[in-house]
C-alpha cells in the first residue's frame, strides 16, 4: 500500500473546504461590496481550498488595506498643504481605485491556480452569488453610516470602500 | 516484491513509458498521474521527478515544476534528464544564466547528445544572438541527423528570417521521419500561407491545435490564416491570442493601465466642459468592460467551430 505523492502547488484543503467558492466571487465582491468583503474573503478562501500559498494570499490582502490607508492618509495631507487640489486630486483618487483593483486582480490569479486544482480533486464547490448580493446592499448602508459618524469613520470608510 | 508476483521496476518502467506517450499526444494530466504512481512508490526516483518537472512546464505550472526540477537534481545531480528538465524550466523562469550553466555542464557530460546544443540555440535565440543560435543548431544536427526537433528548430530559424525555401527543405525532412510532428506541421502551416495556400495552411492549424489546443504557434498560424480572409476578424484574432499569450499577471496590468487612461480622459473631458465626450468614452470603456467578459468565451467557441471537422491532406 502506498500513499499518493502530492505536488508541491496542489492545495491541501482542510475543515473549511466545505465554504470553498470560485475566486471569481471574491473579485465580483471588489466590485459591488468593497475591500472590506473582497480581501477578508480572498483570504478565507485561500484557507478553505487549502492554497499553497495561502500565508501570501493573506499577506496581500492586509497589505491591501494597509497600502489603502497610507495611499488615503497621503492625498489628504497632500490636499491639506495645498500641493493637490481641485482636478488634480481628482486625477491622483484613480490611483487609489487602481491600487484596490491591482491587489484584487492578484488576490484572484494567485488564488485561481490552485482553484483550478481544487475543483480538479474535489469538485463541487459553493456560490457565492448570495454573499456578493448581502454585501452590495448591507454594505452601502454600513459603510454609510460608518462615514456619518465623525472624520474616522469617514477615512475608515474610504479605505474598506 | 509482492505477494502476487508484481515486479515493481517493470511496473515502474511501464508508468514512465505510458507517460512519455502521454506527454507525445499532450494528454498531460493522464501524464501527471502516471507519475505520480511511479513516485508514490519510489519518492526519490529522479527521472519520475524530471519528466513531472517538463509535464508541469508545460501546464504552466512553473513554480512546482522548479520544485521537481530541483528534486531530480538532487536525486541524479549529474543526470542528462534532470539537468535538461530543470535548465528548460529555468529558461521560462527568465533566469537565463542559470540555464545556461546547466546546458554548458549537459554538454560536458553528453557531447554527444543533440539536446544541449538545441536547447542552448533556443537560449541564444531568445538572447537575440542569433549567429550563435544557428551555429548551436548546426551542431545538433551533426550529432543527430535525423532528429526531428532539431530540423523543425533549424526550419523556424530560418522561417523567422524569411528565409521559406530552407524552412520548407528542413519541414520535409522532419516530416518525413515524424509526420505527425505538431511544430513540424505548424511551421509547415507557416510555410504554406508564405506560398499564398491559405487553406491547407488552415488545415495545419488545425489539425496541430487537435493535438494541442493551447499550441500559442497554430493558435498565431490560424489567426494569420483569419487575417488573410478577413482583415478586422483577423485582428480580432490577433488580439485574442495575443491577449491569452499575456499570461494572467501582464493581461491584468493591460486592463489596468486602459482603466488609467479611460478614467483619465472623463476627468479630463469633464474638467474642459465636454461632457458629451466624457459619456462617449464612458460608454465605450463599458463595452471594452463587457467585452473582457465575453469575448474570450467568444474567441473559444470560434476557435472550437474551427478544430471542427477538418481532415488533413497527404503531402
Amino acid at each position: 500500500m502506498t500513499t499518493s505523492y502530492r505536488i508541491v502547488d496542489e492545495p491541501r484543503p482542510g475543515a473549511l473546504a466545505t465554504l470553498a467558492v470560485d475566486p471569481l466571487w471574491p473579485l465580483l465582491a471588489i466590485m459591488f461590496g468593497g475591500a472590506w468583503l473582497s480581501w477578508p474573503w480572498f483570504a478565507l478562501n485561500a484557507f478553505a481550498i487549502g492554497s499553497p500559498t495561502r500565508r501570501r494570499e493573506a499577506a496581500v490582502a492586509v497589505g491591501g488595506f494597509v497600502g489603502t490607508t497610507v495611499l488615503l492618509v497621503a492625498l489628504l495631507w497632500l490636499n491639506r498643504v495645498d500641493v493637490l487640489r481641485g482636478v488634480g486630486l481628482t486625477y491622483a483618487a484613480v490611483g487609489l481605485v487602481v491600487w484596490k483593483l491591482a491587489v484584487s486582480y492578484w488576490l484572484y490569479v494567485l488564488q485561481g491556480r490552485t482553484f483550478a486544482l481544487f475543483q480538479h480533486f474535489h469538485g463541487a464547490t459553493r456560490n457565492g452569488l448570495l454573499v456578493v448580493f448581502a454585501g452590495y446592499f448591507l454594505g452601502h448602508r454600513l459603510l454609510a453610516a460608518l462615514g456619518e459618524i465623525d472624520s474616522f469613520g469617514w477615512v475608515l470608510r474610504l479605505v474598506l470602500r | 516484491m509482492s505477494l502476487i508476483g508484481d515486479d515493481p521496476p517493470r511496473t515502474t518502467e511501464r508508468r514512465l513509458h505510458l507517460a512519455r506517450r502521454q506527454m507525445d499526444v499532450g494528454q498531460l494530466d493522464g501524464a501527471v498521474e502516471s507519475l505520480r504512481g511511479v513516485l508514490a512508490e519510489d519518492p526519490e526516483h529522479a527521472e519520475a521527478h524530471a519528466w513531472l518537472a517538463l509535464v508541469l512546464h508545460d501546464q504552466k505550472r512553473l513554480h512546482a515544476a522548479a520544485y521537481e526540477a530541483q528534486a531530480a537534481l538532487v536525486f541524479e545531480p549529474l543526470g542528462v534528464l534532470p539537468l535538461m528538465a530543470s535548465a528548460t524550466v529555468l529558461m521560462s523562469q527568465r533566469r537565463l544564466k542559470e540555464a545556461e550553466e546547466r546546458l554548458e555542464q549537459l554538454r560536458r557530460i553528453a557531447p554527444e547528445h543533440p539536446e544541449p546544443p538545441r536547447v542552448l540555440a533556443r537560449l541564444r535565440a531568445l538572447q537575440g544572438r542569433l549567429g550563435e543560435s544557428k551555429e548551436l543548431l548546426d551542431e545538433a544536427l551533426r550529432l543527430a541527423p535525423e532528429e526531428v526537433d532539431v530540423l523543425t528548430d533549424l526550419a523556424d530559424w530560418h522561417l523567422d528570417r524569411g528565409d521559406v525555401a530552407d524552412a520548407e527543405r528542413y519541414l520535409r525532412l522532419a516530416l518525413e521521419i515524424e509526420p505527425e510532428s505538431a511544430e513540424g506541421l505548424v511551421l509547415m502551416g507557416h510555410v504554406l500561407l508564405h506560398r499564398g495556400e491559405v487553406e491547407a495552411a488552415r488545415e495545419h492549424a488545425v489539425w496541430a491545435l487537435r493535438k494541442n489546443p493551447s499550441s500559442r504557434r497554430a493558435l498565431h498560424l490560424l489567426a494569420a490564416v483569419k487575417a488573410r480572409g478577413n482583415p478586422w476578424l483577423g485582428l480580432w484574432w490577433r488580439y485574442s491570442v495575443w491577449m491569452g499569450a499575456l499570461g494572467d499577471g501582464r493581461a491584468i496590468l493591460v486592463l489596468l493601465v486602459a482603466y488609467v487612461v479611460y478614467r483619465f480622459a472623463v476627468i479630463t473631458a469633464d474638467h474642459l466642459g465636454y461632457g458629451g465626450m466624457a459619456s462617449a468614452v464612458s460608454l465605450a470603456w463599458l463595452a471594452v468592460v463587457a467585452y473582457t467578459w465575453f469575448g474570450p468565451a467568444l474567441f473559444y467557441r470560434s476557435l472550437r467551430k474551427e478544430l471542427a471537422g477538418v481532415e488533413l491532406e497527404e503531402f
